[in-house]
C-alpha cells in the first residue's frame, strides 16, 4: 500500500472511529433506558416479577399483560418515534439549510391537527372509515395534502429555500386558524378529546401501530442513507451541490415528501411530540458533524434516547399518572439544550 | 482547445452576451471586464448551469451534447462564495468531490484521491479540521482540492481572490499556475483585479459592457491605455517593467474626481 493511501486511511479512520464510539455509547444508553422503561409504571412489579413476565413464564398473567401489551409497545414506540422525528428533523434542517427547521416547520403537524380536529369535532372525513381509525386516517391524509401543496410550490422555478419556509409558515397559520375555529365551535366533550390528541402521547401506540411506524421509519431512513453523500453535498450550498452534479430542487422535493410521510405517520398515531426533531439533529451536529451517513444514524439514536428518557419521566414524575410525553420532551429538553448552546462545546452549526 | 462559437445568452429580454467567439488553450486564462459585462454568466454557460444558444466544444467534442455526469467528469465550477457546510471536516468536504463514484462504504481509490489533492495543495495538515474553523483563503484551497479529486480537464472559477489578503492571493495563483502546468488543466478565472490578472494570466480575455469580447491575448500585448478607457471608462497609465505590465488608474471619466 502506498504511503499516501495509508496516510489517507489513517485520517479517515480517526474521523470514523470517533463516530463509531459515539454510536456504540448511544446504543448502550438506549438499551439501559429501555430496560428502565419496562420497570417504570404505576403497577409496582419487582425485578423478579418483571423478568418472569418478560420471558412469559405464565406465573403472573397481569404482569405479563402490563409488560407485553402496555409497557413494551410504549417503550419501543419511544425509541422508534424518537428516531423517526430526529431523522425527519435532520433532513429538514439539511435541505432547508436552516438549523431552526424541524419536521413540523412546513406546517406538517398543524395539518395533522386540523385533520384530527375535523374528524373529532365534525366527524368529517375524507375517506370512509369508522371508529377511532377515523382520526388517525384523517390527520394522515391532511398531512399528505399539505405535503402535496408544498411539493407543487417547490416545483415553481422561483421557489428558494426561504420562500419555501415562508410558505410553510403560512400553511401553519392557516391550519392552526382553522383548527382553532373548530375548537371554538366544538362541544366540551370533543374539545377535551381534541386537546388530549394534540398533546402527543405514546399510550395510543399498540403493536400494530408500532409495526406500521417502524416500517415507514425503516423505509424512509434507508432511502436517506442510500443518498447520504448527495445529502452531505446539500449541506454546502445550492451552487456547490449543482457543481457536484446534483439537482438541488428536485432532491429537496423528494426529501420533503419523505419527511412528510414519516412525520405524518408519527403524528397521526401519536400526536404532536415536539422538540426531539429540532434538538436531536443539533446535538448530533455538534458532536459528530454533518457527514450524513453518521449524521442520520447518530441523530436517530439521540432522538431515541431523548424520547426514552422522556417516556420514563412521564411515568414516574407523578405516581399513577402518565403525563403526555409531548410535554415532557420540551420540559426536560429545553434546559439541556440551553446548556449545550451556552457551554464550551465547540459549535459549528 | 475550448472552442466557443456564436454563443448568446439572455435572461428573459435582457441580452447578457451575443455572438461570442473564443478559442482558449490550457493554462491560466483570466476573464476581466466591468461589472455586468456577463463574465460570470459566460463561465456558468460553459459549465452548463445555464443553457445559452451557440456551440461550445472541447477537443472537438460538443459539450452541450454531453449529459450532466460526463460534463462533471470533464470540468469543475467553483462559485464565488466560500464553500459552506461548517460542520464538515476538510477531508469529508474534499471527498464530496468524488460524489459520482462515492459508495456508502468509501473505497480506497477515493481516499487516495483525497490525500493526493490535499498534498498537491499542501493542506494535508488541515484534513481533520472543520470548515467553520478555516480562514477564507484556506476554504478556497479546500474548494480547489475538492475539484482536483475529480481530475478535471477544465476548472472554472468566479473571483477566487475575493476577501483574500495579498499574500493569500499570490499563494493561490502560484498554486493554480503550478497545477495548470503539471496537470495540463485549462483554467478560466473571472477577476476584477487587473494587475493581479496581468501578473498571472497566460491569456487575458477582456469583455466589454456590451457583453462582447473586446480583445484576447498575452496580457502585455493587449493591455494599453486606449483599451482601458474603452472598456472601463477610466484614464490609466500602463507601465512596462521587466517584461511585466502594470496599470495605474488615474481617474474615472464618468465622474470627475478632484485631486
Amino acid at each position: 500500500m502506498s504511503n499516501q493511501l495509508s496516510q489517507a486511511k489513517d485520517v479517515y479512520k480517526s474521523l470514523i472511529n470517533k463516530k463509531i464510539i459515539i454510536i456504540v455509547t448511544l446504543l448502550c444508553l438506549i438499551i439501559i433506558t429501555l430496560v428502565i422503561n419496562l420497570f417504570a409504571g404505576s403497577a409496582d412489579f419487582g425485578i423478579k416479577e418483571t423478568l418472569s413476565a418478560l420471558v412469559m413464564s405464565g406465573k403472573n398473567d397481569l404482569a405479563e399483560f402490563i409488560i407485553w401489551k402496555l409497557r413494551m409497545p410504549m417503550a419501543l414506540a419511544a425509541i422508534v418515534i424518537g428516531a423517526a422525528l430526529a431523522v425527519a428533523g435532520c433532513e429538514m434542517q439539511t435541505i432547508l439549510r436552516n438549523p431552526m427547521a424541524s419536521p413540523y416547520t412546513l406546517g406538517i403537524s398543524s395539518a395533522a391537527s386540523l385533520g384530527a380536529a375535523l374528524a373529532i369535532v365534525l366527524r368529517v372525513s375524507l375517506i370512509p372509515v369508522a371508529g377511532h381509525i377515523l382520526v388517525t386516517a384523517n390527520s394522515f391524509l391532511f398531512t399528505v395534502l399539505a405535503a402535496g401543496a408544498l411539493n407543487i410550490f417547490a416545483k415553481n422555478r422561483s421557489a428558494s429555500r426561504n420562500s419555501l419556509i415562508l410558505f410553510g409558515i403560512a400553511l401553519n397559520f392557516l391550519f392552526s386558524a382553522l383548527t382553532q375555529l373548530l375548537q371554538y365551535l366544538a362541544s366540551e366533550e370533543s374539545l377535551q378529546t381534541l386537546t388530549f390528541w394534540s398533546f402527543g402521547s405514546l399510550t395510543r401506540v399498540d403493536w400494530t401501530k408500532l409495526a406500521i411506524i417502524t416500517g415507514v421509519f425503516i423505509f424512509v431512513t434507508v432511502i436517506f442513507l442510500k443518498n447520504s453523500w448527495k445529502l452531505t453535498a446539500m449541506t454546502t450550498s445550492d451552487e456547490t451541490a449543482m457543481s457536484l452534479g446534483i439537482d438541488p430542487k428536485s432532491l429537496r422535493r423528494k426529501i420533503i415528501f419523505l419527511v412528510a410521510l414519516m412525520s405524518a405517520t408519527v403524528v397521526s398515531f401519536a400526536g404532536t411530540i415536539g422538540f426531539v426533531g429540532l434538538v436531536a439533529p443539533h446535538i448530533s451536529r455538534i458532536i459528530s458533524g454533518e457527514e450524513q451517513r453518521f449524521f442520520i444514524i447518530i441523530s436517530a439514536l439521540i432522538g431515541s434516547f431523548l424520547l426514552s428518557i422522556a417516556s420514563i419521566l412521564s411515568k414516574v414524575l407523578i405516581k399513577g399518572i402518565i403525563l403526555p410525553i409531548g410535554l415532557m420532551t420540551s420540559i426536560i429538553g429545553v434546559p439541556f439544550f440551553t446548556y449545550l448552546i451556552f457551554s464550551g462545546v465547540r459549535r459549528n452549526a | 482547445m475550448l472552442k466557443i462559437e456564436n454563443l448568446s445568452f439572455s435572461y428573459g429580454k435582457t441580452q447578457v452576451f451575443k455572438d461570442i467567439d473564443l478559442q482558449i488553450d490550457e493554462g491560466i486564462n483570466i476573464l476581466i471586464g466591468p461589472n455586468a459585462a456577463g463574465k460570470s454568466t459566460l463561465v456558468k454557460s460553459i459549465f452548463g448551469l445555464l443553457s445559452p444558444k451557440g456551440h461550445i466544444s472541447w477537443k472537438g467534442k460538443n459539450l452541450q451534447d454531453l449529459n450532466l455526469e460526463d460534463r462533471m467528469e470533464l470540468m469543475v465550477y467553483i462559485p464565488q462564495e466560500d464553500i459552506a457546510g461548517n460542520s464538515l471536516t476538510v477531508f469529508e468536504t474534499v471527498l464530496l468531490g468524488r460524489l459520482s463514484s462515492l459508495t456508502f462504504k468509501v473505497q480506497d481509490k477515493d481516499l487516495d484521491a483525497v490525500m493526493n489533492a490535499l498534498k498537491t495543495l499542501r493542506i494535508e495538515n488541515l484534513a481533520k479540521r472543520r470548515l467553520g474553523e478555516l480562514s477564507g483563503g484556506q476554504k478556497k484551497l479546500v474548494s480547489i482540492a475538492q475539484s482536483l479529486v475529480r481530475s478535471p480537464e477544465i476548472i472554472l472559477m468566479d473571483e477566487p481572490t475575493n476577501n483574500l489578503d495579498i499574500q493569500r492571493q499570490l499563494e493561490l495563483f502560484y498554486v493554480m499556475s503550478k497545477i495548470s502546468t503539471e496537470k495540463k488543466i485549462l483554467f478560466i478565472i473571472v477577476m476584477h483585479d487587473i494587475n493581479l490578472s496581468l501578473k498571472f494570466a497566460d491569456n487575458l480575455i477582456i469583455m466589454n459592457s456590451k457583453g462582447q469580447i473586446e480583445k484576447q491575448g498575452i496580457p502585455e500585448n493587449i493591455i494599453d491605455e486606449e483599451i482601458l478607457e474603452e472598456v472601463y471608462n477610466i484614464k490609466a497609465k500602463v507601465y512596462r517593467i521587466d517584461e511585466k505590465t502594470m496599470v495605474w488608474p488615474e481617474k474615472s471619466i464618468g465622474y470627475s474626481i478632484k485631486g
